[in-house]
């Protein structure tokens, strides 16, 4: 169910740079297990840091910033808040 | 990879048989630095067993220490993971360096070390820039929840360095998961293996699960419980975190001001068209051009190849043709002489020529009757092009983007670059990580294709050597193609550019098509942007140079060998002959052209420079050069392509570059001609 508003769940490559998110799916096997590794997790906050033509996104998590091609990004949603 | 076993031989034989101690850590956590200080200069670089990735191996006291690539966990997503996996695999102490600023990324691995029941000391690095971000650590604490040595450093100011040799002697196993040490216990009993392949197993590591399959009963991945433990480790990483760091809000940004620029979606190309300048600067013109001009031509040609003919000229047989040149390098006399038993035995013809050559500038042809002499000492002999090839010419090169290579490394500009044209490389079927290779391949075609190690996928790997060998020209090559572009003039230049460019996307677009599958997409930490270090980059540059001509170095020799047979037995000849219907008719240029074709086949730049001499019109000039650089790369490229994708691939691809070269370039021929 899409609400309009503040928990909007959107794709991240939707997301705008600047953006504060939550995640709240990523996408299910080896992606996930390396964004784990990484520190991401389902419920993580994280900021949309750079979005490039084409749909590479970077975020950032505190001193961490990750790129993210836009063939996963687009299977990750997200909440602003 | 056979001197692998026979190193092992001899390491069982050393008395009070050495221990392994392996450096681990996340990619950019300054592990070298560890490595270097260690093991000190004798560094032995060799290619992990049925892999090629390069391996760093050295001694300290009574251990054996090995270098792992930067990894953010034990798996096998890639080749780099699966050789440090099995590095760790075989280790007695882990010595897990961690990036202070990012904790809560590197302490995923080092829980996982931890768990694999290992004993491990962790190296917490880079305090000095934890502290400006104002991160404070409790070292004590972490120390005393993860149950091993943890040891504050400032690896570039060697600081804690010591109290490191200190705690390596009395590393411990730390504190486990309680549940899963349990769990890996009952799994190692079971199926008798080791407590970290019982985890792995547990983690669902498809190698060793692989390696293990008969003790399975079909199912494989009965004991896989990855997704929770990854997540269970990942909360406590965080908790922990939590606990012992203490950060102040007002941290500040993230990446710097050349961070922020590299990755923007238009100041990013500016920047990147001005590391390119940079690039040039430094490799196209001050290496390429004027290094290589004085090694090649005035080391390598005029000393070292004259002497050594000269020597060989003074006991066999030997024509020696001598041209005098003017000041703008044209001949204007010539004269030939023979001495049937080398020149030691003819002293008044030796009289003759000094006379003949006396003073002026001259220009020595030595042509040896001797098959075995000729091959070795000819035109393009193994003794003395080769060398010259090798030593005067590839060397500075292959330095020089090897410095560049590095320079983009350390400093943090390659994931952004990677980042930035990542979704341009997707169209071709590669992600944005495919730029190293390509860049290289501007320098030397052989060199990057052994860099298409780092690709993940063989699909990657596959598209990336095709697009590589075929589409792009060397810097040797290069440099002849701007010689001749310039006098062809500005309209030529433009179309064989473009011509270049879209045979590129067309070949880049049809493999991306054809080839079962798709991009791996990219999934990058990206590193903050520094000034590199000059101890580093030089350590860097010197290891892959060293690597290169170790791996690559024979088979110019094995090259230039069998063209110097094929030139003996007249091969060669046969083989000019047989191509020049094709020139003159299809490509519509002089029989002569066909040679320069030949020569291609051995040095990329033979092929184009032998249309100096011919008297080609502009158009002609764009239809040669568009067909020399499609055609085949170096015999050099061709051998290190073999070894890296099979002779069934390697020749698959070798031959599509002589069909492609002689299709577009006929194409081009009739339309411009």
């Amino acid at each position: 169910m899409l609400r309009k508003g503040k928990d909007e769940l959107m794709r991240l490559t939707d997301a705008k740079p600047g953006y504060e998110l939550e995640i709240v799916e990523l996408p299910q096997g080896n992606i996930k297990t390396q964004f784990v590794r990484l520190g991401i997790t389902e419920g993580t906050r994280i900021k949309c840091a750079h979005k490039l033509p084409g749909g590479t996104v970077v975020i950032s998590k505190r001193t961490l910033e990750i790129a993210i091609g836009s063939d996963i990004a687009k299977k990750i949603f997200v909440k602003k808040i | 990879m056979h001197t692998h076993q026979t190193n092992d031989k001899i390491e069982t034989k050393i008395e009070s048989k050495p221990k392994k101690l392996v450096l681990v850590g996340n990619p950019n956590v300054g592990k070298s630095i560890f490595f270097n200080y260690l093991t000190g200069l004798y560094v032995e670089v060799s290619n992990y067993p049925g892999t090629t990735v390069e391996i760093l191996k050295g001694r300290y006291k009574n251990f054996i220490v090995y270098d792992t690539p930067g990894i953010y966990g034990l798996s096998s997503f890639n080749d780099e993971e699966r050789i440090a996996k099995n590095i760790i695999i075989d280790a007695d102490i882990i010595l897990n360096i961690v990036d202070a600023v990012n904790l809560e990324r590197d302490l995923f691995l080092t829980l996982q070390l931890i768990d694999s029941g290992k004993p491990v000391v962790v190296a917490l690095n880079m305090m000095d820039e934890a502290e400006k971000k104002r991160i404070k650590i409790n070292v004590e604490q972490l120390s005393k929840i993860l149950g091993v040595p943890v040891i504050p450093t400032i690896a570039i100011k060697y600081k804690g360095f010591r109290e490191i040799t200190e705690a390596i002697e009395k590393a411990t196993i730390g504190n486990r998961d309680k549940k899963l040490a349990e769990k890996i216990k009952k799994i190692a009993n079971e199926l008798k293996v080791t407590e970290i392949e019982a985890l792995l197993i547990l983690e669902g590591d498809s190698e060793t699960i692989n390696k293990y399959r008969t003790k399975f009963n079909g199912e494989l991945y009965i004991h896989d419980e990855r997704e929770k433990i990854y997540i269970e480790r990942r909360n406590k990483a965080n908790q922990i975190v939590a606990e012992v760091t203490n950060i102040d809000t007002i941290s500040g940004r993230i990446s710097n001001f050349f961070g922020r620029i590299a990755i923007h979606p238009i100041f990013g190309l500016a920047f990147f068209i001005v590391i390119l300048y940079l690039a040039y600067i430094l490799v196209g013109k001050l290496i390429a051009q004027d290094i290589v001009d004085l090694t090649e031509n005035e080391i390598g040609k005029k000393i070292y190849e004259y002497n050594v003919r000269k020597f060989v000229a003074r006991y066999f047989p030997v024509s020696i043709k001598v041209n005098i040149l003017d000041e703008d390098d044209n001949i204007i006399d010539t004269r030939t002489f023979i001495f049937e038993n080398g020149t030691r035995a003819s002293e008044t013809t030796l009289k003759q020529m000094e006379d003949f050559a006396n003073g002026k500038n001259v220009e020595y042809e030595f042509e040896f009757k001797n098959p075995i002499l000729f091959i070795l000492f000819g035109e393009f002999g193994v003794l003395t092009m080769t060398v010259r090839y090798l030593l005067f010419l590839l060397l500075p090169l292959v330095i020089g983007f090897y410095l560049m290579l590095s320079i983009l490394e350390d400093s943090g500009y390659l994931p952004r670059l990677a980042t930035f044209v990542d979704k341009l490389m997707n169209y071709i079927g590669l992600n944005g990580k495919a730029i190293i290779p390509m860049i290289l391949g501007f320098g030397c075609v052989t060199m990057a294709t052994i860099t298409t190690r780092l690709l993940t996928t063989t699909r990657e790997k596959r598209i990336m050597t095709a697009i590589l060998q075929i589409t792009i020209p060397c810097s040797a090559q290069l440099a002849v193609i701007t010689t001749l572009l310039m006098r062809a003039g500005f309209k030529a230049t433009v179309i064989y550019a473009m011509t270049m460019f879209l045979v590129f996307v067309i070949i880049g677009l049809t493999l991306n098509k054809i080839l079962p599958g798709g991009a791996t997409p990219l999934l990058i930490d990206l590193p903050p942007m520094r000034i590199p270090r000059v101890e580093n980059l030089a350590k860097k540059t010197w290891m892959r140079t060293f690597y290169f001509i170790k791996e690559a170095g024979m088979w110019f020799f094995v090259g230039a060998f069998v063209v110097g047979l094929l030139q003996v037995t007249g091969l060669l000849d046969k083989w000019i002959q047989l191509l020049s219907p094709l020139t003159v008719n299809w490509l519509q240029l002089p029989a002569e052209a066909s040679q320069a074709f030949i020569m291609g086949i051995v040095r990329r730049d033979f092929g184009a420079a032998g249309f100096y001499s011919l008297e080609l019109t502009p158009m002609q000039t764009v239809v040669g050069l568009v067909t020399i650089t499609l055609f085949v790369p170096c015999i050099a490229s061709l051998m290190v392509m073999l070894k890296e994708r099979g002779a069934f691939e390697g020749l698959i691809i070798w031959l599509s570059s002589w069909i492609i070269a002689f299709t577009i370039g006929g194409i081009v021929s009739q339309i411009l001609i």
